[in-house]
C-alpha cells in the first residue's frame, strides 16, 4: 500500500478524464468552456454541485490536460476584521495577472473555491465589487462552490442570483450528485488501486449510504478497510432526510402486530421490511420503534422536534378529541421552554419526550392520507418576518403606543389614502389577501401594484381632495383662532413659566 | 398632517385646553404637582383612556414647555453577560420615556441603568428648577418580575432626584411592593357620553357635519376607547368628504374583520382541516405584528355569542387557561391553536348531543 498517511481520496485521485466519476456530458461542458474562455475577453464560470461530486477534480484534471495554469485564490485575511474580504477578492481578481512570471506564456485561470466571510455577510457589497472586477478582468475566473442545502446563508444561490448571473454574463454549470453506477465504478477502481479486499456487498452498502458524495464514499471505504470488519457500515453524515424519517416514525406511530413484545435492535431492522399495516383491533400493541431511540437518533433539540411535530401533526390526526390533547401538550411544552427556571433545570430531552410520546399515543388508529408530505416549520420564517417588522417599528417614535399596530397604523393608512411599501405602517396594514408567505420583496411589489391600481388611485385622489378642502378651511379660520392662541400662551405662563430654561438654551 | 387624535390632544390638565373627562381627577393631579414635588406615580387604565395624555400634561405642568422639546435617542446598554442592547427613548432635558419591555428579559438592566443615569446627573441650578427628573416607563405590566424587583430598590435609593411614572393597563401584573411605593392613578375609560361630547367637539372644530346615526355607530364601535373613536371618525370623514350618508358603515381595521371571518370558519365546521386553515389565517394576522393576546381576545369575543349557555363557562375557562400559557410561553400560535381545538371539541360535542 502506498503512502500510509494519505487519505484514499488523495491517493486514488483520478489521473485521466476517463477516470472521472462525472457524467461525460458534464465533463464535455466544462471542456468546451475551457476552450472558449480565452476568446476575446476573459469569461467567468460558476460551477456548483453537491459536495464530493467532483467539481474541482474535473477542473484541475482538464486544465492539466490542456496545459492551463490554475491560480487558486487563498483567503489571506481569515481573522482580520479590518480588511474587507470582498475588496481583497476584487483586487485579487483584477491584479493577479501581474503576479504571473512574464517569461511564461502559459495560459492561466483564476480558481476560486472559497469566498471570504464578508461575501456572505454583505451580499450587496460582494455583488458590487464582483461587478466592478469583471470589467477589469485579465484572466478567466472559475467560481467552484458547493451547494449548501442546510443553510440558506451559505448557499451560493443566494449570492449568485439568476439576475446577477445574467447581468454579468456569467456562465453556469451545475454538477449533480454522483450517480450510483459511477460511484460503484469509482469505489471499485479505488479498491483495486489500493488492493483492498472489501467485499462487493460492503461496497454496495457504502455507495448506498454516501448519497452520491464520492469523497464521503472513499472516506468510508478507508474507515472500513482498517481494523477487523465490523457488522455495521460506518455511519454517514446526518442529513435532512434522516430528520424526516424520524418525524415520520413519530407521526405515523406504527405499532407491531402484538406478536413480539420485546425487540432487539436487529429484529427491528428486519421488521421494517414487511410493510404491513397493523390490524386495527382496538388494542394498543407495542410501538414499532422505541421513542427514546427515535429522539436520540434524530439528534435534534427538543424545541426543534416540537416545532416540526406542530407543523405536521394536523395532517395526521383526524380526531378532534385527540388533537385537543395533543395541542394542549404542545402548548405546555412551549411554556416549559419559555420559562427560564424550568428550561435550566429540566433536561432538554424531557420536552421532546412529552411531545413525541403524546403524539404517538394519540395518533393511535388515525388514518393519515396515503401520500403525506412533511414540512419544516413555517413558524421560524414567520418569527423572522415579525422580528424584521418589529425592528423597523422601533425606529419610529411610538414609544408606549401599544395600539400602534392594531389601531393607529390601519386607520392612518385609511385616513391618508397612501400606500407605500417602504413605510412600515403601510406595509403592516396591507390588504389581508397579501400573504406574508410570498416574502418581503414580492410583497413590496404587490403593495405597489395595488397602490397603482385604478380603484386605489381613485380613492386616494378623493381623499387628497377632501384633505385640501380641510386645509383651505383651516387657513380661512386662522384669523378667528388667533386670539384664542394668545390666551393659551398666557395661561401657560401663569401655570409654570420656565424662564430659566429659556435662558439656558437660547 | 397630524391625525385628529394628535391634533386635538389636550395640552393641559385643567383649563381651557384641558382634558375633558375625569375632571376631578385631573384637578387633583394638578394640585399634586403644584408645590414642586411629586410622588412616584402609577397610571393604570384601559387603552384609549388618556393615560399618556395625562402624563404629558403632568410633565408640562411640572417643567413647562421644556418638556415638549423632546428628541429620539437610542440608548445602548451592556448586560452583565456582555450582551449589547439597544433601546429607543424619547427624552427632554427633564424626563425620559421608554418601553423597557422592548428588550424582553433584559429589562432589569435597562430600568436600573436608566434610573441611575437620570439620578446621577442632577439639575445644575436646583433652586430655579425642580430638584428631580422623571422617568416614564410605558407598558409597565409587561416588565418581568425581576425588573420590577430591581425597580423597587432603585426607586427608593434615588428617590431624591429621580421620580418614576409607570404606565400600565392592568394593575394585577405589577408586584405589590411596587404598587405600595407609588400613588396609583386609575384612569377609567371614558363613558359613551364623554366620547360623544368629544367627537362632537372635534367635528365642530373641524367644521365637519356628521349624521347622528353615524356618530352613534362610532360610539358603539369604539369600545369606549377614545383613540379608536377619533380614528374612526377621521377615517369616516376621509372616505366620504363633507357629505356623509346616514347609513355609511364605519370602517373597522381589516384584521378585525379577518378574525371575525376566522371565527365564522371555526363555527362552520369542526375538523383538523379547518384547524389547518385557521392556523394559516392566524399566521397572517401575526405577521402584521398584531399582539397575540389581542388576537386571542377578539377571537373569543366573536366566538362566545354563538355558543349555547351551557358551554360558555367551559369555553371561558379554557380560554383563560390558554391565555395564561400564552403569557408564559413564546410561540403564540401553539396556545391560540390549542384554544381553537379545545373550543371546536366542546362545541362539536355539545351540538351533536341529542337534545
Amino acid at each position: 500500500m502506498q503512502n500510509k498517511g494519505a487519505l484514499y481520496t488523495e491517493s486514488t485521485h483520478p489521473k485521466v478524464a476517463s477516470d472521472l466519476a462525472v457524467h461525460n456530458k458534464k465533463v464535455q461542458e466544462v471542456r468546451s468552456w475551457l476552450d472558449t474562455c480565452f476568446d476575446n475577453f476573459p469569461r467567468v464560470l460558476l460551477l456548483t454541485g453537491p459536495t464530493g461530486s467532483g467539481k474541482s477534480t474535473t477542473v484541475e484534471l482538464l486544465c492539466k490536460e490542456k496545459g492551463i495554469n490554475l491560480l487558486e485564490y487563498d483567503e489571506e485575511c481569515l481573522l482580520d476584521d479590518e480588511i474587507n474580504g470582498n475588496l481583497e477578492l476584487e483586487r485579487y481578481l483584477t491584479q493577479s495577472a501581474a503576479r504571473l512570471l512574464p517569461g511564461k506564456p502559459k495560459k492561466s485561470i483564476i480558481f476560486v473555491t472559497s469566498l471570504p466571510d464578508a461575501a456572505y455577510n454583505n451580499i450587496f457589497d460582494f455583488r458590487d465589487r464582483l461587478h466592478n472586477a469583471f470589467f477589469d478582468l485579465k484572466l478567466p475566473v472559475i467560481f467552484c462552490l458547493s451547494d449548501v442545502d442546510s443553510s440558506w446563508h451559505l448557499n451560493p444561490n443566494r449570492l449568485f442570483t439568476a439576475t446577477f448571473l445574467q447581468k454579468n454574463g456569467i456562465d453556469r454549470i451545475k454538477f449533480n450528485a454522483v450517480a450510483i453506477t459511477y460511484l460503484k465504478k469509482a469505489v471499485n477502481r479505488a479498491a483495486s488501486i489500493l488492493r483492498l479486499t472489501t467485499s462487493g456487498t460492503r461496497i454496495d452498502a457504502i455507495c448506498e449510504e454516501s448519497n452520491g458524495d464520492l469523497r464521503l464514499a472513499l472516506n468510508m471505504l478507508q474507515m472500513n478497510s482498517v481494523g477487523r470488519p465490523s457488522s455495521s457500515t460506518c455511519s454517514a453524515k446526518s442529513n435532512r432526510e434522516e430528520t424526516f424519517h424520524m418525524l415520520g416514525r413519530i407521526l405515523h406511530a406504527k405499532r407491531t402486530n402484538g406478536t413480539n413484545t420485546l425487540m432487539s435492535s436487529s429484529q427491528k431492522r428486519k421488521l421494517i421490511k414487511p410493510k404491513e399495516q397493523p390490524k386495527s383491533d382496538g388494542i394498543r400493541h407495542p410501538l414499532e420503534y422505541d421513542v427514546s431511540d427515535i429522539i436520540q437518533m434524530s439528534s435534534m433539540s427538543g424545541e426543534k422536534i416540537l416545532d416540526f411535530l406542530h407543523e405536521n401533526e394536523l395532517k395526521f390526526c383526524d380526531k378532534l378529541r385527540n388533537l385537543r390533547n395533543i395541542s394542549d401538550k404542545f402548548s405546555l411544552c412551549d411554556t416549559l421552554y419559555s420559562d427560564w427556571i424550568t428550561k435550566q433545570r429540566l433536561p432538554d430531552e424531557y420536552n421532546a419526550q412529552i411531545s413525541a410520546r403524546n403524539v404517538m399515543w394519540f395518533n393511535f388508529e388515525c388514518k393519515p392520507p396515503q401520500w403525506c408530505s412533511l414540512h419544516g416549520p413555517l413558524l421560524s420564517d414567520l418569527n423572522r418576518e415579525i422580528r424584521d417588522s418589529v425592528t423597523e417599528l422601533r425606529r419610529l417614535s411610538m414609544i408606549g403606543d401599544s395600539q400602534f399596530t392594531t389601531l393607529t397604523s390601519p386607520y392612518s393608512t385609511m385616513i391618508s389614502g397612501i400606500l407605500d411599501s417602504n413605510q412600515i405602517t403601510s406595509y403592516l396594514s396591507r390588504p389581508m389577501n397579501m400573504s406574508w408567505k410570498s416574502g418581503r420583496d414580492s410583497l413590496h411589489i404587490q403593495i405597489d401594484n395595488y397602490a397603482n391600481s385604478i380603484y386605489f388611485k381613485r380613492n386616494a385622489e378623493k381623499i387628497s381632495k377632501i384633505r385640501k378642502e380641510a386645509i383651505q378651511n383651516e387657513i380661512t379660520e386662522e384669523n378667528d383662532y388667533e386670539d384664542e392662541k394668545i390666551t393659551i400662551e398666557e395661561t401657560d405662563d401663569e401655570a409654570d413659566s420656565d424662564d430659566s430654561f429659556e435662558n439656558f438654551h437660547p | 398632517m397630524a391625525l385628529w387624535v394628535d391634533k386635538y390632544r389636550p395640552k393641559q390638565l385643567f383649563g381651557k385646553d384641558g382634558v375633558t373627562f375625569n375632571l376631578e381627577q385631573a384637578q387633583h393631579l394638578k394640585y399634586l404637582v403644584s408645590d414642586n414635588s411629586m410622588p412616584h406615580l402609577l397610571f393604570c387604565g384601559p387603552s384609549g383612556a388618556g393615560k399618556k395624555t395625562r402624563i404629558k400634561c403632568l410633565l408640562r405642568e411640572l417643567y413647562g414647555a421644556g418638556a415638549d422639546r423632546t428628541q429620539l435617542l437610542v440608548k445602548n446598554f451592556v448586560t452583565p453577560s456582555n450582551r449589547k442592547l439597544e433601546i429607543q427613548t424619547v427624552s427632554s432635558n427633564y424626563h425620559i420615556e421608554l418601553t423597557p419591555s422592548d428588550v424582553g428579559i433584559y429589562d432589569r438592566v435597562v430600568v436600573q441603568d436608566i434610573v441611575k443615569e437620570m439620578a446621577q446627573t442632577s439639575q445644575i441650578d436646583s433652586g430655579a428648577q425642580k430638584p428631580f427628573k422623571v422617568v416614564v416607563l410605558s407598558e409597565a405590566d409587561s416588565l418581568t418580575r425581576d425588573a420590577q424587583h430591581g425597580l423597587r430598590r432603585t426607586m427608593e435609593k434615588y428617590a431624591n432626584n429621580c421620580r418614576i411614572i409607570l404606565c400600565c393597563e392592568s394593575l394585577s401584573r405589577i408586584i405589590e411592593p411596587l404598587q405600595s411605593r407609588c400613588i396609583v392613578v386609575n384612569v377609567p375609560a371614558p363613558t359613551e357620553n364623554d366620547i360623544s361630547l368629544i367627537i362632537r367637539d372635534v367635528l365642530n372644530r373641524e367644521r365637519v357635519e356628521m349624521p347622528e346615526a353615524v356618530i352613534e355607530q362610532i360610539i358603539k364601535k369604539s369600545e369606549r376607547n377614545l383613540r379608536r373613536a377619533l380614528l374612526m371618525a377621521e377615517a369616516t370623514r376621509m372616505q366620504n368628504g363633507n357629505t356623509i350618508n346616514d347609513n355609511f358603515i364605519v370602517p373597522k381595521p381589516e384584521w378585525e374583520t379577518y378574525i371575525e371571518e376566522t371565527a365564522k370558519l371555526i363555527l362552520s365546521k369542526q375538523s383538523s382541516e379547518i384547524v389547518a386553515k385557521v392556523r394559516e389565517r392566524i399566521y397572517e394576522v401575526l405577521s402584521r405584528c398584531i399582539p397575540p393576546n389581542i388576537i386571542f381576545n377578539k377571537l373569543l369575543e366573536f366566538l362566545l355569542p354563538k355558543c349555547a349557555d351551557e358551554i360558555v363557562s367551559e369555553i371561558v375557562s379554557e380560554a383563560a387557561y390558554f391565555e395564561h400559557r400564552l403569557v408564559l410561553g413564546q410561540k403564540a400560535i401553539f396556545h391560540i391553536e390549542a384554544f381553537v381545538v379545545a373550543f371546536m371539541d366542546i362545541y362539536l360535542t355539545h351540538s351533536s348531543k341529542p337534545k
